[in-house]
């Protein structure tokens, strides 16, 4: 809970991501795909692929550590 | 002569010369000239060095001390400048044998960088690991064992790639160091590749960095983390440029390194998985091997080595102010330590690959060589990665160390603040290196080995790099309170030594040490009790059986003797009286047949 006070007060967080990700979706739109084709080409794929990107691997990464995760006294019992 | 005057201007002996001096000298005035001068000299010594330089014929073989092409000098200037900003650094330290071993560390990586061949890539190798050392050792208390675990590690690491150059000296294969497995891989061509390998910490070869690399003294770790595994970096992109396997090693190695990174505790475990997942992207551009990947894997190694640099820089002063390291026991630092914050700030954002910044133009390379290639699938990897890049370091890292309010009470009597002068001096110059090379790409593109470029601010590289950013900011202002770090570390492979050596000591001193207990017993029961047993009666057949019919024997031929010697009295009266009773004897024997 420490350090989220701190993010709670940034109410501005998620109102500043979605204008970045409006604005790249316009600048898609647009037509500036890069070199890309296909679904990869589509118009604000980066900004969904980045969201759900970010969740998969917050919660893949979290399912790991579950099972790999010891006690910070875990080498030194040993020693 | 020339040899001699040649070997001079090689910054390596310019390093390792400083080395020396500063395991000698007390002066403390003299020892920062040298921390600041031998960067400068080894800067310009390097400058103005030939095409080829250093050759040396010995025992019929062609040694090449120093081979400066494009390649080579790039990643030349890259390290001696780093060096000179960690001794920067570290200019408050007052441990001679970190100061010395850092410079001999130079020596090795700028040696192993110029070295036209193997045997003096391997000398200088060796040189690197085994100076190394000993900026890990005089760190945290796990320091000394973490050393002796990171030295055996890259000692056996050495001898593989001995045993890959000796078998291609023997099969004949010439010792310069130059692009291998051209015509297939071969069994030394594997060997030389697994000791590359190992210094690049690619998976399974990686536990070594987050195992060694936090336990480091702060000024000791800004040097780790540029060297050791960049320069593992460069000689793949020597020898292995092209290597198709390269590709989704090194994109998996990004994505599983930032995976440990997303959900690890300790901040400078955190950065040191960063290093492995770097690295990643370099040696996915180098295993594409098109020039602009080749380009895009320097690139991103000029860039990572000056903004993990500043990380490290960051955390270290963080350590050295609270005296912890582990996010749940930090918090609360923004009015402490502002500028330590804004600056390390500039890393993170760097390495996550804002634009305006180094990481930006170096990253923007490696994607545009996938594009290029048209790999998709490993395009989407790297990106995955740098989504953990930025949730770990661009987000995780600072909030939980500056702000909300701290976890732990800080010392009061001497509060955290700012690093001392000469390292935040070196944190700005750090920093500025890293924006001037985003907001100028083309000092970056000046450095790089080959023509081939790639725009880097176009609309869409910059359009898909701020939705990336942003999607992930949004991911981690929802998920805030599920990525609280807690206590704890994680298992890696390096569980497979160190639990692996404990686990054998166990079976040793039990299972095993029982066993031998069982099996002495059964000797000495089936074994040795009959042996005895019988050696026994044999001994009592010798004495009484052989020894009784010899000692019989000699006692009657004794007796016999004795009489034969009565008999012969020297008296011819009785040999011819013995002679006459013979006589008459034989004669009623033959009168009564």
């Amino acid at each position: 809970m420490i350090g989220m006070n701190m993010v709670k007060r940034l109410k501005v967080v998620p109102a500043v991501c979605i204008a970045f990700l409006l604005a790249g979706a316009a600048v898609d739109i647009a037509g500036a795909s890069g070199g890309h084709a296909g679904p990869l080409a589509f118009p604000g794929f980066w900004s969904l692929f980045g969201l759900v990107g970010c969740l998969f691997l917050a919660g893949a990464c979290k399912l790991a550590a579950h099972v790999l995760k010891r006690p910070e006294t875990y080498y030194d019992d040993d020693l | 002569m020339t040899m001699i005057f040649d070997m001079a201007l090689h910054p390596a002996a310019l390093f390792l010369g400083a080395a020396l001096l500063l395991a000698c000298v007390r002066f403390g005035f003299l020892r920062r000239v040298l921390l600041l001068g031998t960067p400068l000299a080894a800067l310009a010594a390097a400058s103005r060095l030939p095409e080829v330089f250093g050759h040396l014929q010995y025992l019929g073989l062609d040694i090449v001390f120093g081979r400066v092409d494009p390649l080579a000098r790039s990643f030349l200037y890259v390290l001696i400048v780093f060096a000179g900003l960690g001794a920067l650094y570290g200019l408050q330290v007052r441990s001679r044998t970190r100061q010395a071993a850092a410079f001999a560390y130079a020596a090795g990586c700028t040696g192993a960088v110029l070295a036209g061949d193997f045997l003096s890539l391997f000398v200088f190798w060796e040189l690197m690991a085994f100076s190394s050392v000993f900026l890990i050792w005089g760190g945290s208390p796990r320091s000394a064992a973490a050393g002796f675990r990171y030295i055996l590690l890259h000692a056996a690491g050495g001898l593989v790639l001995l045993a890959g150059i000796l078998l291609r000296a023997r099969s004949g294969a010439p010792l310069t160091f130059g692009l291998l497995a051209v015509d297939g891989m071969t069994l030394p061509d594997m060997l030389v590749l697994t000791g590359f390998l190992l210094n690049a910490a690619v998976p399974p070869l990686h536990a070594w960095v987050a195992d060694a690399y936090p336990e480091a003294a702060p000024d000791a770790v800004v040097f780790l983390c540029a060297f050791t595994t960049k320069v593992g970096v460069y000689v793949l992109a020597r020898g292995f440029a092209g290597l198709e396997i390269l590709a989704p090693l090194g994109a998996a190695m990004a994505l599983i390194a930032v995976g440990y990174a997303v959900v690890e505790t300790d901040a400078r475990r955190i950065l040191a998985y960063h290093i492995v997942s770097q690295v990643g992207y370099m040696v996915c551009a180098i295993g594409i091997g098109t020039e602009l990947a080749l380009n895009g894997a320097c690139a991103h190694a000029f860039s990572n080595i000056v903004n993990k640099g500043l990380l490290f820089m960051g955390v270290g002063a963080v350590v050295l102010q609270t005296g912890r390291g582990r996010l749940h026991e930090l918090g609360g630092l923004v009015r402490l330590m502002p500028l330590t914050l804004v600056l390390t700030m500039v890393g993170g954002l760097a390495i996550s690959g804002l634009p305006l910044t180094g990481g930006f133009v170096s990253k923007s390379m490696v994607i545009s060589a996938l594009e290029q290639a048209h790999r998709p699938g490993l395009e989407l990897m790297l990106m995955l990665a740098a989504i953990g890049t930025f949730l770990s370091v661009g987000i995780k890292l600072p909030l939980f160390i500056w702000f909300g309010s701290p976890k732990t009470v800080y010392s009061t009597e001497r509060p955290p603040g700012d690093p001392p002068l000469t390292m935040l001096l070196a944190m700005a110059l750090t920093a500025g290196l890293t924006l001037a090379a985003g907001v100028f790409p083309g000092l970056m593109r000046a450095l790089l080995p080959f023509p081939e470029s790639c725009p880097v601010y176009t609309p869409a590289h910059v359009s898909h790099t701020l939705q990336l950013l942003a999607a992930t900011a949004m991911g981690f202002y929802v998920l805030r309170r599920f990525l609280e770090p807690k206590p704890g570390i994680l298992l890696d492979v390096d569980w497979l030594y160190r639990c692996g050596a404990t686990l054998l000591m166990r079976l040793c001193s039990g299972p095993l040490n029982r066993l031998n207990d069982w099996v002495g017993e059964l000797y000495q029961r089936a074994g040795v009790g009959p042996v005895q047993e019988a050696s026994e009666g044999l001994t009592r057949f010798d004495r009484s059986g052989i020894d009784g019919f010899i000692d019989g024997l000699a006692c009657r031929t004794l007796e016999a003797g004795d009489i034969l010697r009565r008999i012969q009295t020297g008296k011819i009266q009785h040999y011819i009286g013995g002679a006459v009773i013979f006589f008459f004897l034989l004669l009623i024997i033959v009168m009564l047949h």
